[in-house]
């Protein structure tokens, strides 16, 4: 049997502890002579339980997360009041699967992720409304919440589409609760959008007060835990799949380990959290004690990659009708590359066909590294064509394409280069810049490259999408109105 | 096309005629490991072809050689031993540099009945290496031409060191991942660039190369053959042979035999701006110390934004994650002042191996390239071009 190089060092340590002197050690951790755990063994936990939020030791923050609720079918409401109250649901690219729904809908069984050809009896049975995806008016109709929100906090950080952190430090406590009503007040009255409102000492408990509020109609959309009488009472209800962070894989091991609430897991011990779920896991069980690490992020981090990526309506077979696909989402990656001032370093074609094919199944891709960042859109199609002619592979029907700019920087600042004049990149640069501006005042591809083609029969279904209200002014809303009634109850006003 | 001297550098093994006799001999352990580390640098770490894993041992006259190859860059390395069979065989490569890396330091006895077997021995170790046929392994390539230059160990190293540190490693663009060998007369140049920098070296030899040469040879090739020549070269000569498609150095017991990189190099003599408008004389410590801070808070763009202010040079950096940082080195300025920015990194690499007390930076604008000469001699020069101003 091997000796315990330390056994000298333990037996000190448990006179000394036994002497009422605790030696220096990370708390809770296992003397390396204790038994191993078993794989399935209880994770030790604090002794004492963690101090209650207002106890932190750092100065408490307050952050406010706020949330649209089931924000793809709000939107939709907004433009179409008869939707209100009845079972909605949006589907993803291609009219391929559930991904938003309305209380109603969640009501009736319908889970996310449904495909649309399984459950369409069902949903012409119970009169569920179906749409497509309308990214254009969900775009749109995030911007104009978040600028709602935006005059409400000094510090706001837009976490999603649909979710954006705010600061309250600076409200008191009793005031914290009224304030976030009025941005929720607001927020609807603005936009139409519902939007709940958690407000916790992190990110973490922000989000999971969020999660609580939304849940809770007696809390009408808004739940302030810093606030909260007894916060470990309520974290208690939770499952820990709650927690922002914890996704299944980590969930089913917590759950093993005897974790099954949330307060389990703020009182689960450092170490074994550390060694099971890294310094993230680490990471959001300090942040359910009430200390905040994921600080606000102010500004939008740098981008570091750019997808534009379709699935087909059809099967597409030919090089030919995948160069024109490759060719107008490269030109579409490239146009939003210039929008938001970044540069291309490197690029990546894939191709696929669907995964659910027995036979006749193929994928791959190819990478580029550019000589010099550029966001010229006729030099990157070249690139992506190149690489596309290389995975390509005659004879199997592809269901997707796409292009990835993996590498991107930010085009103030980018690196000359010495075998090209900056009188030519200005050049170039000059070239991208008329035809953003024709696209722009014109419409989305009035002027587009030849090879991004003119007939895309393969192009996306979306056969159920509503008009673009708010970003097409031949789709916007028309509103009829009854004049000569209007006219009769003018009359009669005093 | 003629024949090069059979001596020089017609290899040992042409035609890949390997002699698949019994191999019996016995070698200096010592010599053999040095042998054996050399031959490897040509093995690659991961090979597409078993036989590319492999050395070729083949022994013959009073010589071993052992040879290692990833076909695009062969390594021969010949050591005096008593052979009392001629023959050859393979064995794994780095398993066999490993074995006799610890073998003591006495005779080892090496014996191939078939040419994919080895017996080794070595005072009380026995150990039966497998290989693979020794047919098939790549013979070495049959050099021919007149293109020839002499040249000292010593200028071979400095030309490599100056200018490999350029090239690129992008192999979408394969011709900037070498260096481009230009010899006529008695003088030499080495040019190595991508799409950022140039660097340009030039010398004079003490022989004149016999015919002219214009060629791109591997970075990688020069950088080992520069380091297969060690540090003390002083006397060392080597000589270089040039085909349409391949070069072979030939060192003192060693052929390095390397394919040429297809294509045309970039006209690098049109790049060389030749006026400058403003001048800075800078002390290359003082430069180099002040640029390796500043990239500490450059974050990922290794961005340094240069300003001239009477005769101070003033060094930002800035990143959104780390900080911001601002040195001041004190430099002999002519002309306007200037701002300017560089990648940091690519500066600082040049300033590493420039080799001279101060620098003179020539500018002309803010997005034109900057040239960097060390300011007594004029015989290396440097190009970088600047980053956009944000």
């Amino acid at each position: 049997m091997a000796l315990d190089l330390f056994e000298g060092i333990w037996k000190a340590q448990a006179e000394s502890s036994a002497n009422g002197h605790t030696l220096p050690s990370s708390r809770g951790a296992t003397p390396p002579h204790a038994p191993h755990p078993t794989p399935n063994a209880p994770c030790p936990t604090l002794n004492s339980p963690t101090p209650q939020f207002p106890n932190s030791p750092t100065p408490q923050r307050a952050f406010a997360l706020v949330d649209c609720n089931n924000f793809y079918v709000s939107c939709e409401r907004v433009f179409n009041a008869k939707l209100a109250g009845r079972p909605v649901v949006v589907l993803s690219n291609n009219d391929g699967c559930v991904v938003a729904r309305s209380e109603e809908a969640k009501a009736l069984g319908i889970e996310m992720g449904d495909p649309f050809f399984q459950r369409e009896a069902f949903f012409r049975e119970h009169a569920v409304t179906v749409y497509s995806s309308n990214y254009a008016l969900y775009a749109d109709m995030s911007q104009r919440v978040m600028q709602t929100l935006a005059p409400f906090t000094p510090e706001m950080e837009v976490y999603s589409i649909d979710e954006s952190f705010l600061s309250l430090d600076h409200f008191p406590p009793p005031e914290r609760t009224a304030h976030a009503r009025t941005i929720r007040a607001t927020v609807r009255r603005w936009t139409g959008i519902p939007v709940s409102i958690g407000i916790g000492p992190t990110k973490t408990l922000a989000k999971l007060a969020n999660a609580v509020a939304k849940k809770t109609p007696v809390l009408d959309g808004v739940l302030d835990l810093i606030a909260h009488p007894d916060p470990d009472g309520l974290l208690e209800t939770l499952d820990v799949e709650k927690v922002w962070g914890i996704g299944p894989e980590r969930a089913a091991l917590l759950r093993n380990h005897g974790i099954e609430n949330v307060l389990q897991l703020k009182n689960a011990d450092e170490a074994w959290v550390k060694k099971r779920l890294t310094v993230m896991g680490l990471r959001t069980v300090l942040e359910l004690r009430g200390t905040s690490c994921i600080p606000m992020e102010l500004a939008p981090p740098a981008k570091k990659s750019i997808t534009c990526s379709r699935s087909f309506g059809r099967a597409v077979a030919t090089l030919e009708e995948l160069k024109v696909a490759v060719a107008l989402y490269t030109s579409r990656a490239a146009e939003k590359a210039r929008r938001e001032g970044v540069a291309v370093m490197q690029l990546q074609v894939f191709i696929h066909t669907s995964r659910h094919r027995k036979t006749l199944r193929y994928a791959n891709y190819a990478t580029a590294r550019l000589p010099m960042a550029t966001s010229y859109t006729p030099e990157l199609v070249e690139t992506a064509h190149a690489l596309l002619e290389r995975i390509f592979r005659p004879g199997y029907p592809y269901s997707k394409a796409g292009v990835i700019f993996t590498q991107v920087v930010p085009e103030a600042g980018a690196q000359l280069s010495l075998f090209a004049t900056p009188e030519e990149m200005e050049k170039r640069k000059a070239v991208m810049r008329v035809v953003d501006d024709l696209n722009r005042k014109r419409g989305k591809g009035r002027i587009q490259l030849a090879s991004a083609g003119t007939k895309r029969e393969w192009s996306m279904r979306q056969e159920k999408r509503s008009p673009r209200f708010t970003t097409r002014w031949n789709e916007i809303l028309v509103v009829s109105a009854d004049l000569e009634e209007e006219a009769a109850s003018d009359s009669a006003d005093p | 096309m003629d024949t090069v001297e059979p001596t020089l550098l017609a290899p040992q093994s042409a035609n890949g005629n390997h002699k698949t006799g019994h191999l019996r001999a016995i070698v200096d352990r010592r010599a053999l490991g040095e042998a054996v580390a050399t031959a490897l640098r040509a093995v690659p770490t991961r090979s597409a072809l078993p036989i590319q894993s492999h050395f070729l041992l083949a022994a013959e006259g009073n010589q071993l050689r052992i040879t290692g190859s990833d076909y695009e860059l062969q390594i021969e390395q010949t050591l005096p031993a008593q052979v009392a069979s001629s023959g050859s065989a393979t064995v794994l490569a780095r398993v066999f540099a490993d074995l006799v890396s610890t073998l003591p330091d006495a005779d080892v006895q090496l014996v191939a009945e078939e040419s994919d077997k080895v017996l080794l021995t070595c005072m009380s170790s026995e150990y039966e290496l497998l290989g693979l046929p020794a047919e098939e392994f790549p013979p070495m390539p049959e050099v021919s031409g007149d293109n020839i230059l002499t040249i000292t160990g010593g200028l071979v190293k400095e030309l490599v060191r100056q200018t490999a540190f350029a090239a690129s490693d992008d192999p979408s663009r394969p011709q900037l991942t070498g260096l481009n060998v230009v010899a006529e007369g008695n003088e030499i140049k080495l040019c190595g660039a991508e799409m950022a920098r140039l660097a340009l070296r030039s010398d004079e030899m003490e022989q004149p190369v016999s015919g002219s040469i214009n060629a791109i040879i591997p970075a990688r090739a020069m950088v080992e053959v520069s380091r297969i020549l060690g540090n003390d070269v002083e006397g060392e000569t080597l000589e270089i042979g040039v085909t349409q498609n391949q070069v072979v150095f030939r060192l003192p017991n060693v052929t390095v035999v390397s394919r040429l990189i297809d294509g045309k190099f970039p006209n690098f003599e049109k790049v060389i701006p030749k006026e400058w408008s403003k001048k800075i004389t800078v002390s290359t410590d003082a430069l180099l110390i002040a640029c390796r801070r500043s990239l500490a808070v450059a974050g990922d763009s290794k961005r340094l934004l240069f300003s001239t202010q009477d005769q101070q040079l003033h060094i930002k950096a800035e990143s959104g994650g780390t900080g911001r940082g601002h040195e001041v080195v004190e430099v002999v300025k002519e002309g306007d002042d200037i701002e300017i920015a560089f990648d940091g990194k690519l500066l600082v690499e040049f300033l590493g191996i420039v080799g001279a007390e101060a620098v003179d930076i020539e500018l002309t604008a803010p997005l034109s390239p900057g040239v960097i000469r060390p300011v007594d001699g004029e015989s290396l020069v440097y190009i970088q071009m600047p980053m956009h101003l944000m």
